[in-house]
């Protein structure tokens, strides 16, 4: 599985994914930025407990989001490992935890960015008088609804090699991007074990779906037409086999 | 003997290879019992399927004119069929038939058409 | 049993154009057959359908008695595929691509890569990204064929490639048919390599079989005629003549393929249109495509 993971789309190139956290975690950065900003305009008055939540998790939940956003999401395996003797359910479970991984890191790394901004910004004297973010309130429900938003991602369609970006898949990750960030906010103002429910049902939604997987993926029918040439016309073919080998003609010869 | 195919050719490339062989035989530049090249072998460096270098053996073994021995390799035969005497002139008719409605076409009168047939003997000789 | 079985193939895409109406027809062990046809006639779609990735409406599809769907697994260790728009990982070295494969194909040859990756000079530290597409693709062959597969797909494997990689391709398939007698199945524009390889062909144009016959048999039993344009109809009554196929126009003469050796062919002309000054040749197959393309009546 770990070798699976390793060749995962996602983790396609060393360089890419180092400029993509590196982005990603610039985005928290500026979202804690404005978030501070936001909180200082109202004159130092101290935002509500609820408020406050918001946009913290929101601004925790920017880089996972974007991460979900991207075309390689999409990807479950690589073009070539559908000529591979691999079980479709294998790669499915490989990119469903890459994802996770990722998402996980990216969600630590963002809250290690606001633990940052704590420590360092909000304690410089002469002040700026933010309250406190109780980010590990937040943390926390915002991983497990993260879990949950991935598994029903990953659940849609799930015997496409890649999913089209059409219609009814926007609509469903902005679905799961909204309802993860609502539902970890919500999780955040609830005692502890209530996130153990989605949880189990994330692991549970995983489960269903990696066994009804058929043993081998599809190529969605949008991308098997896409990658067909251009039609055209057997006039041009002529010509260009003509061109080819010189009207037509090839030899080979052996000096026996 | 120098073997050379032409996939676009007038003729399926298995009948190519067996002209090649018969013509060569005839001419003289293979002798009876020569060994030649394996199909693997010769669809190898022709870059043609084996199954058409087989094809070509078969019918020339078909004819009489070779023969492949498991293990050992295909030769051109000792003994050259004898191939019925009616029957070899009416092949010579045909394809002399063929001919002069060529020449006829193309507007070739008997005398060329002699002097090229001379011409092409001894470039077989050769 | 046949290695590779299509029978009333139907595949339809949502925006609801036909890609493959009721395609049927069977390859035996050892043969090697080519597909050709147009751009859009379905060739791909046919070969991922034998390969799983895509699933036919109606009818069914066996490769080597196995359904490619359910029984993906054990299909695939026994088959080989190579696809002009199957991309490897950019990232990956050489080395980490095949010992990808060998890890999970058990019938690998470790000789036989080794002769492979000598004969295409494939350095095993190399990126793909650092290579050509005639080396890439030369990857992906090796990867296909060292495992010994009993059937091997090939979609346009010489898509793209100069003549020289072509040659190389070519080269490299007769040896494994020449090993290990695999049956082939291939799609491919250039006809020349076509016939080269292939035993027999089928012809696909727009989502029918038009054809489906053994190479040679084509080439000796149909001719093509070229003749002036004359009068107006001359084109119908040569419709009606019994033994031809297709008939095109092309500029100021008529082109018109004939079930019938090229000297039955001129004398079929001459006794029923009195016409003399036509040409008839035996067919080569880029012509057979041209004119069964262009010139359905």
């Amino acid at each position: 599985m770990l070798a699976l993971i390793r060749r995962d789309p996602l983790l396609g190139s060393p360089a890419a994914i180092l400029r993509v956290l590196v982005a990603l975690l610039l985005g928290t950065s500026v979202a804690e930025g404005v978030r501070t900003f936001a909180a200082t305009a109202t004159e130092g008055a101290m935002p509500g407990h609820f408020a406050n939540r918001v946009y913290v998790a929101a601004a925790l939940w920017l880089a996972p989001a974007i991460l979900l956003l991207l075309s390689k999401t999409r990807e479950r395996c690589r073009a070539m490992d559908l000529a591979l003797p691999i079980e479709a359910r294998r790669l499915w479970l490989a990119h469903t935890q890459t994802i996770w991984l990722l998402g996980l890191v990216l969600l630590a790394a963002g809250a290690g960015v606001l633990w940052g901004y704590e420590k360092i910004v909000f304690a410089i004297p002469g002040k700026i008088p933010v309250p406190d973010q109780n980010l590990e309130l937040v943390v926390i429900p915002l991983a497990i609804s993260l879990v949950l938003a991935v598994a029903a991602l990953q659940s849609f369609r799930p015997g496409l090699q890649q999913v089209p970006a059409d219609r009814s898949y926007r609509a469903v990750v902005l679905l799961m991007l909204g309802g993860g960030l609502g539902l970890g906010i919500a999780l955040s103002k609830l005692p502890w074990f209530a996130s153990l429910l989605p949880l189990v049902f994330a692991i549970g939604l995983t489960a269903r779906t990696y066994h009804s997987l058929p043993p081998t993926f599809a190529t969605s029918p949008r991308e098997a037409e896409s990658t067909s040439e251009p039609v055209r016309t057997a006039g041009t073919q002529e010509w260009e086999t003509h061109a080819e080998t010189g009207s037509g003609k090839s030899h080979s010869a052996l000096y026996y | 003997m120098q073997f050379h195919v032409n996939p676009s050719g007038e003729l399926p490339i298995y009948r190519q290879i067996m002209r090649q062989i018969t013509d060569a035989i005839a001419g003289g530049r293979v002798a009876a019992g020569d060994q030649l090249p394996s199909h693997r072998d010769l669809a190898a460096q022709l870059v043609i399927a084996p199954l058409t270098v087989k094809k070509a053996y078969d019918e020339l073994e078909r004819e009489g004119l070779i023969t492949t021995q498991r293990g050992r390799g295909t030769y051109v035969s000792e003994s050259l069929p004898v191939v019925d005497a009616a029957q070899r002139r009416e092949r010579l008719r045909e394809a002399a038939q063929q001919l002069l409605t060529q020449a006829a076409l193309s507007g070739v009168p008997l005398a060329e058409v002699v002097r090229l047939l001379k011409e092409i003997q001894k470039g077989m000789k050769s | 049993m046949k290695a590779l079985e299509f029978e009333n193939i139907h595949r339809a895409y949502r925006r609801g154009a036909d890609v493959l109406k009721g395609i049927t027809f069977s390859v035996d062990a050892g043969e090697v057959v080519g597909l050709v046809g147009k751009n859009g006639a379905g060739k791909t779609t046919l070969i991922r359908i034998a390969m799983g990735m895509l699933e036919a409406q109606t009818g069914h599809v066996r490769v080597l008695g196995l359904d490619p769907r359910t029984d993906a697994l054990d299909m695939k260790r026994r088959v080989g595929y190579v696809s002009e728009d199957q991309i490897l990982p950019e990232f990956l070295t050489v080395g980490a691509v095949v010992r990808l494969h060998r890890a999970l194909f058990p019938t690998w040859d470790d000789q036989l890569e080794r002769r492979l990756r000598e004969r295409f000079e494939l350095a095993p530290r190399a990126r793909i990204k650092t290579l050509s597409k005639g080396q890439a693709r030369q990857v992906a062959l090796l990867c296909a064929i060292a495992h010994r597969p009993e059937v091997l797909l090939l979609d346009e494997p010489a898509g793209g490639l100069d003549p020289a990689a072509r040659r190389e391709f070519l080269e490299t398939s007769i040896q494994l048919l020449n090993e290990a007698g695999s049956t082939i199945l291939f799609s491919s524009h250039y006809m020349t390599d076509v016939e080269r390889m292939a035993g027999r062909i089928v012809m696909i144009h727009e989502g029918c079989l038009l054809l489906d016959g053994a190479l040679d048999d084509l080439r000796e039993q149909y001719s093509l005629a070229l003749l002036p344009r004359g009068p107006v109809g001359w084109h119908d009554r040569l419709i009606g003549l019994s033994g031809c196929i297709s008939v095109r126009e092309q500029s100021d003469s008529l082109h018109a393929v004939f079930r019938l050796e090229p000297q039955q062919c001129r004398s079929l002309l001459q006794r029923e249109l009195h016409i003399s000054d036509a040409r008839c040749l035996s067919i080569t197959l880029d012509d057979m495509f041209v004119e069964l393309v262009e010139g359905r009546p």
